[in-house]
């Protein structure tokens, strides 16, 4: 477990450094603006600092004890994995509007030597897309770049799957050490398997590389409250950070630092980096990139039918989430797992339903993102979610045993 | 309780084999359609017989049945694919195995697993009480969980594998705009801020969508002719080109050869006077011009 995790870790820390380092250099922005210099100057401190203490502490390593339905579940991840690459590496084509339009058409724009900058103003007679290719930060953009660059014969949809890949080991590691490897496999079958999960292997969009990195942070941050090692937050902060460098608009990222700020008060401080990112693209972009939502005639039936939409289509997920609210644990420590992931989702539930809000006043085709966007962003809480559910189940599971 | 569970995972089997028997001719018995079929009072009748008359050593048996439902799961993935990539029923004129069937195997074979792995069964009344209400939700979740996968197999139909599926119609005219010279900029329908409603033009009029295609060339949203100030830019263009679109109800621009004037707007409301049209690669399908405006 120890070198799957320093894999799966240092390799995600890496191409998230790589990619943020490569856009600095290449759009000349180091001795710009000292916003950037300071950005990257954290990035490498965070990575240093917890590269060294994940070898220098000693950590507990959980035991892998596989048993049949492990091997199920692992089996049936295998098989989703091997449909969602069939279809992958056998079509000729980007699939999905936002991957055409925006993700590979960077990464074409950049083989014609256009910089990001220069993309800001590629199309002075639309003023309806004004500003449309800064409005996600370039990390899918590179990883579409580099991978039709050195495998131009392979379809760059793979990329998806070896994302997937990486889904699976982020759960297996986050997850083995407070449930086992056995229900962590169980929770990446049914995150992977999700139709929402799997529909995103099978598009070129940024939600399968959000996923990985959020999932990845939460779970660090999750590890991190349960064990105290200063690496699982250290990577728990670069992977926010790269979550907030895929989809700059969803600051799911804040929520999560919030939350552990106030279960952990003394971690104010990993506030700082964040918000450093956070203004570091802002910084770039000023006024081209992002969604120009303002609050204009409050409007509350539409509220009334905003709500009514998010709730028809969250469904089963929403519920899902509200039920943990109901599951509580007498274990100290478990506690304030509990009350973190609690307070994350909650957060996210609000934030939601204000961002959808805010956009039913702005915008006419609200509805849409609702029943697709909206959901498809939010299933990145799945796995997160079914940890309480799993703690839960183990703690009754023990208590039966010591009934028995 | 355990016995009557290896009982009805036996006839689940015999019932996958009679499927497959019966696609390959021996049809007319009694046992094999009532196998086929499943009906219920058959099934109870079978599993009292294989209560009373069969000695099970459990141990062997929890064995065979997890190694069964784990080759049942994989074997009916694989059928369950190939009638989605492959066609549509393939698993039954290749196996007898109808697809409903396939997909319910892989259900039942994992509950089977997650019964006798995780010794879920209750073996007396009083450790069915046992159970708090959280455990059997948490239970029930999870299980749900696993249910809605199934959708997810089912979406490899719908996904497209060509551009075609993706833009219908309209990707023919991108494909004869992709094909011109960069030397002109290309006009294409007008996108407003408030044409939401306009369903005539999808994709074509999407700016972002069409530049994927057409980068390097300029392209042109007719609705900045409006626009005195960019107007005044676009003097300095010598040419442009356009497709015409020519399916009924989506027809675009509309040129009047006689006054020699086109109408690029949404409701063919503003004439434009032009100074040269021409049509290019006239032995293609799809009609190009390529135009020099008075603005």
């Amino acid at each position: 477990m120890k070198w799957l995790t320093a894999f799966v870790y240092f390799v995600l820390a890496i191409i998230f450094m790589a990619s943020k380092m490569l856009f600095v250099v290449k759009e000349g922005l180091i001795f710009e603006n000292i916003i950037y210099g300071i950005d990257i100057l954290f990035l490498i401190m965070i990575f240093g600092k917890s590269v060294w203490s994940f070898f220098k502490n000693k950590n507990e390593w959980p035991n892998i004890k596989i048993n049949g339905y492990g091997i199920v579940f692992g089996l049936l991840i295998l098989a989703c994995w091997f449909f969602s690459f069939n279809y992958n590496v056998n079509k000729t084509i980007i699939t999905g509007f936002d991957s055409i339009a925006l993700y590979d058409a960077r990464a074409k724009f950049q083989f014609m030597g256009i910089s990001y900058r220069q993309m800001a103003n590629i199309a002075p007679y639309d003023q309806l897309h004004k500003g449309y290719y800064l409005t996600y930060p370039p990390m899918v953009s590179d990883v579409h770049y580099y991978w039709e660059k050195y495998f131009p014969n392979i379809p760059v949809g793979v990329t998806e799957n070896i994302e997937a890949i990486f889904l699976v080991l982020i759960i297996i590691v986050g997850v083995s050490g407070l449930l086992g490897i056995n229900m962590a496999l169980l929770i990446a079958f049914v995150t992977i398997a999700n139709p929402l999960v799997f529909s995103v292997t099978l598009v070129e969009y940024s939600n399968l590389l959000f996923m990985v990195y959020f999932v990845g942070g939460v779970l660090a941050i999750i590890k991190f409250l349960d064990k105290k090692y200063f690496w699982e937050l250290g990577f728990g902060i670069i992977f926010l950070q790269a979550s907030m460098w895929i989809r700059y608009s969803e600051p799911l990222w804040f929520l999560v630092v919030l939350a552990l700020i106030i279960v952990r008060k003394k971690y104010w401080k990993v506030l700082i980096p964040m918000f450093v990112a956070y203004l570091s693209w802002k910084t770039f972009v000023g006024g081209n990139g992002g969604w120009e939502t303002g609050l204009k005639n409050l409007n509350f039936s539409l509220g009334i039918k905003v709500l009514i939409t998010i709730i028809k289509s969250w469904s089963w997920f929403l519920g899902m989430m509200i039920l943990t609210f109901f599951l509580n644990t007498k274990d100290k420590k478990l506690n304030i797992i509990f009350l973190f992931i609690k307070l994350v989702i909650i957060f996210s539930i609000l934030m939601y339903v204000a961002g959808m809000y805010f956009l039913s006043l702005n915008y006419v085709w609200w509805e849409g993102v609702v029943k697709d966007s909206m959901l498809r962003s939010s299933v990145v809480l799945l796995p997160i979610v079914l940890i309480v559910y799993g703690l839960k189940l183990k703690e009754s599971d023990e208590n039966k045993e010591k009934f028995d | 309780m355990k016995k009557v569970l290896y009982g009805i995972w036996v006839l689940y089997l015999i019932s996958i084999l009679a499927n497959i028997i019966r696609r390959f001719g021996i049809e007319g018995s009694i046992l094999i359609s009532g196998l086929v079929k499943g009906e219920l009072v058959f099934f109870i009748l079978m599993v009292i017989v294989f209560l009373l008359l069969v000695k099970i050593d459990t141990k062997l048996f929890s064995k065979i049945s997890i190694g069964t439902a784990m080759f049942l799961i994989l074997v009916n993935l694989f059928l369950v694919y190939r009638n989605i990539n492959y066609y549509a029923n393939y698993s039954y004129t290749s196996f007898g195995i109808p697809r409903f069937m396939a997909e319910r195997t892989i259900y039942l074979s994992i509950i089977q697993i997650l019964i006798f792995q995780l010794s879920f069964y209750p073996k007396t009344k009083r450790e069915i009480l046992k159970y708090k209400p959280t455990t059997i939700l948490i239970i029930l979740v999870f299980g749900f969980l696993i249910y809605l996968s199934k959708t997810s197999l089912r979406s490899l139909e719908y996904f497209p594998k060509n551009f075609e599926t993706i833009f219908g119609r309209e990707y023919k005219y991108i494909l004869a705009m992709s094909n011109l010279p960069t030397d002109c900029s290309i006009i294409h329908p007008p996108y407003g801020a408030n044409d939401s409603e306009e369903y005539r033009w999808e994709s074509i009029k999407i700016q972002p969508i069409l530049r994927y295609f057409l980068i390097p060339r300029i392209l042109v949203n007719p609705v900045v002719f409006s626009d005195e100030k960019t107007r005044e830019t676009l003097k300095n263009t010598n040419c442009y080109y356009f497709v015409e679109i020519a399916e009924k109800g989506s027809e675009w621009p509309k040129i009047d050869k006689k006054n020699m004037t086109i109408s690029f707007d949404r409701y063919f409301e503003k004439q434009i006077s032009y100074e040269k049209i021409e049509e290019i690669n006239s032995k293609n399908p799809v009609k190009v011009y390529k135009v020099k405006l008075n603005l």
